[in-house]
């Protein structure tokens, strides 16, 4: 049975003919199947493979390769804490010690309720505004626990 | 010309309200500079560009005209341009001003380099984690292709040119660009051997002009203004003004646009507001984490390329960071060594196992169970690996890494001491 179907099918032909060469669509592939089913299934796997014509065990290789893209589910929210200089030191490494002990949240771990995830990244460019965090594809600066906590409040709902 | 001549290029442009917006852009000049070239001669605009002094703003400085140049000229060969949107160097945020409030300067700067060069497709590599400025670009580009400015018989002429926007997925090492090439080609990004360099054989083989955002959206305004013009805005060989972003433990941390050459100490005290708190400068990183680090009392330095490689560091991206008194330099080093090890790409042993050694040797400091040899032993190694990559992340590592812990040996020294006497 076919499982990429719909909207996500349509958006894999339209992204196949963009390109000089059908496998440069990989990564936006990749991309649109975690947006669509929140991350990238074996199934998922096996009909990429099928459509651009590349082995499974590629495909693979290109998503372990790449932090952002994932085969297991993250939250609904997910969070990305930055490590890097700007970041640490300048208040980041306090958010991290605030995240486990408030919301119980590792790096790389779930809340309970499936609301949030965290991992920790590199410098995501907005080091002026440190320390920074991405949560889904918005960016939030200038943080302290307090502040953080306020959004966090906010997504929950 | 009527217009006044500005000494800046992207200031001005970034506080008129709407500027993403193709009819506010036009307004203020918007493609005026794409209509001029299009009258030009080909060579006519690459001679600009050479004598505009302009160097690549991607990290290594290259002279943008020598490279176009580099270029075959025939129009029967497919060739394709690459912006790199990826801006992963850390310290780095520059290119997403340009990004989000200036998308549709990048497009004209990329129509005009594609008209000078006889490239029909470019592609805007951009970082994974920027989807909200990836669809900004989508939308400029939408609008430029509505009033003729991309697409077929551009402007009426006999000129054809298509922008893709395509996001990277986090991988520091695609930045690099020939890694960025296999990547955009559907791969892991592992860099390729050089030669042949991405001029001859890049994107599919074929011949590919990768340059950076802010490199492709200074290139209006040398059309416009004439490249001596360009040149004359910076210091010698290094023209135009330059994005600095400035971050760490100052007042007014953002970005800067001023000329190349500017001393960093005025950039640090007279434009990002000194040092927060009135501490005391302890150090600076001058171009992102891979330029080697400066010591408070060796920042009296022109910022431009020539210079800081005297200095033995780099101006790479302009990502100026700024350490206090207060920060630990232990902490700047295991953070450093952390990122270059999560990002190797492994290809190569010295890279891979160099990175590994070093990890494990500041994990010894930080658990105070090195000694002094231990310290020399990081030095070694990141001597070792220099000279001995297939790409310049290699030589980063080495020179970022040594720098640091050679100018800053006694600070680790003394952590150990310290810790030595409290056990
Ligand atoms: C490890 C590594 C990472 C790089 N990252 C970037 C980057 O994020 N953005 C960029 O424009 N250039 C980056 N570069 C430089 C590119 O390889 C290339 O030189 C540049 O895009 C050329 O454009 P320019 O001549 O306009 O600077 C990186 C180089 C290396 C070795
Ligand atoms: S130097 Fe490092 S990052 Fe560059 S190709 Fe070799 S292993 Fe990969
Ligand atoms: S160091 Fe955190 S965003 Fe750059």
């Amino acid at each position: 049975m076919k499982f990429l179907t719909g909207e996500t099918e349509k958006t894999i032909k339209e992204l196949m003919g963009k390109y000089e060469d059908p496998r440069s669509a990989l990564l936006p592939i990749l991309h649109t199947v975690q947006r669509d089913y929140g991350y990238i299934s074996k199934e998922a796997i096996e009909e990429i493979s099928e459509i651009l014509d590349i082995p499974k065990v590629e495909i693979k290789g290109v998503i372990t390769f790449y932090s952002m893209l994932r085969e297991k589910p993250a939250g609904k929210y997910h969070i990305q804490l930055c490590r890097n200089v700007a970041c640490y030191l300048n208040g980041g490494k306090e958010l991290v010690e605030f995240l486990e002990k408030e919301y119980g949240l590792k790096p790389g771990t779930f809340t309970d309720n499936m609301k949030f995830s965290l991992s920790l990244v590199e410098c995501i460019g907005q080091c002026e505004i440190a320390p920074a965090v991405q949560i889904n594809d918005k960016f939030y600066g200038n943080l302290t626990p307090k502040k953080l906590k306020e959004i966090l409040s906010k997504l929950e709902g | 010309m009527t217009e006044k001549l500005e000494n800046k290029i992207f200031e001005p442009l970034f506080s008129i309200e709407g500027i993403e917006n193709i009819e506010v852009y036009e307004e203020h000049g918007g493609y005026k500079a794409l209509r001029e070239a299009l009258k030009m001669k080909r060579d006519e605009i690459i001679e600009e560009v050479k004598n505009s002094n302009l160097r690549g703003r991607g990290g290594a400085g290259f002279p943008a005209g020598m490279k176009w140049s580099f270029m075959p000229m025939d129009d029967k060969i497919e060739k394709f341009l690459i912006v790199n949107a990826d801006e992963g160097e850390p310290g780095t945020f520059k290119d997403k001003y340009i990004l989000s409030r200036l998308p549709h300067l990048l497009i004209e700067g990329m129509a005009i380099t594609a008209y000078a060069v006889g490239i029909k497709k470019g592609y805007i590599y951009i970082r994974g984690e920027y989807e909200e400025y990836a669809r900004i670009l989508e939308k400029a580009i939408e609008e430029a292709r509505r009033k003729k400015y991309i697409g077929k018989n551009i402007l009426g002429e006999k000129f054809t040119f298509n922008i893709v926007v395509h996001r990277g997925a986090g991988a520091y090492i695609c930045g690099e660009e020939t890694a960025l090439i296999e990547s955009l080609e559907g791969k892991r990004g592992h860099p390729r051997l050089k030669p042949p360099f991405p001029a001859n054989a890049g994107l599919y083989g074929k011949p590919t002009l990768i340059n950076n955002v802010e490199t492709i959206a200074s290139i209006p305004a040398i059309i416009k203004n004439k490249g001596f013009w360009f040149a004359s805005l910076g210091s010698q060989k290094n023209g135009g003004t330059r994005l600095f972003g400035v971050s760490g433990k100052v007042n007014s941390p953002g970005i800067y646009e001023l000329p190349m050459g500017t001393n960093l100490k005025e950039i640090i005290y007279n434009y990002a507001g000194g040092i927060k708190k009135d501490k005391k400068l302890k150090a600076v990183i001058p171009g992102g984490i891979s330029a080697p680090i400066l010591k408070a009392d060796e920042i009296d330095i022109p910022m431009d390329f020539d210079s800081l490689m005297k200095a033995g560091s780099m101006l790479g991206s302009g990502a100026i960071m700024v350490f206090d008194e207060d920060d630990s330099m232990l902490e700047v080093l295991r953070i450093m060594i952390n990122f270059y090890h999560h990002e190797s790409c492994g290809q190569c042993a010295p890279c891979r196992y160099g990175t590994d050694v070093i990890k494990k040797l500041v994990d010894k400091i930080l658990n105070k169970e090195a000694t002094e040899e231990d310290i020399d032993l990081i030095i070694q190694t990141a001597q070792s690996i220099i000279g001995k990559t297939i790409c310049p992340f290699g030589d980063a590592v080495g020179m970022a890494v040594g720098t640091l812990v050679r100018k800053f040996k006694d600070e680790i020294l003394d952590f150990l001491r310290e810790e030595n006497a409290e056990s």
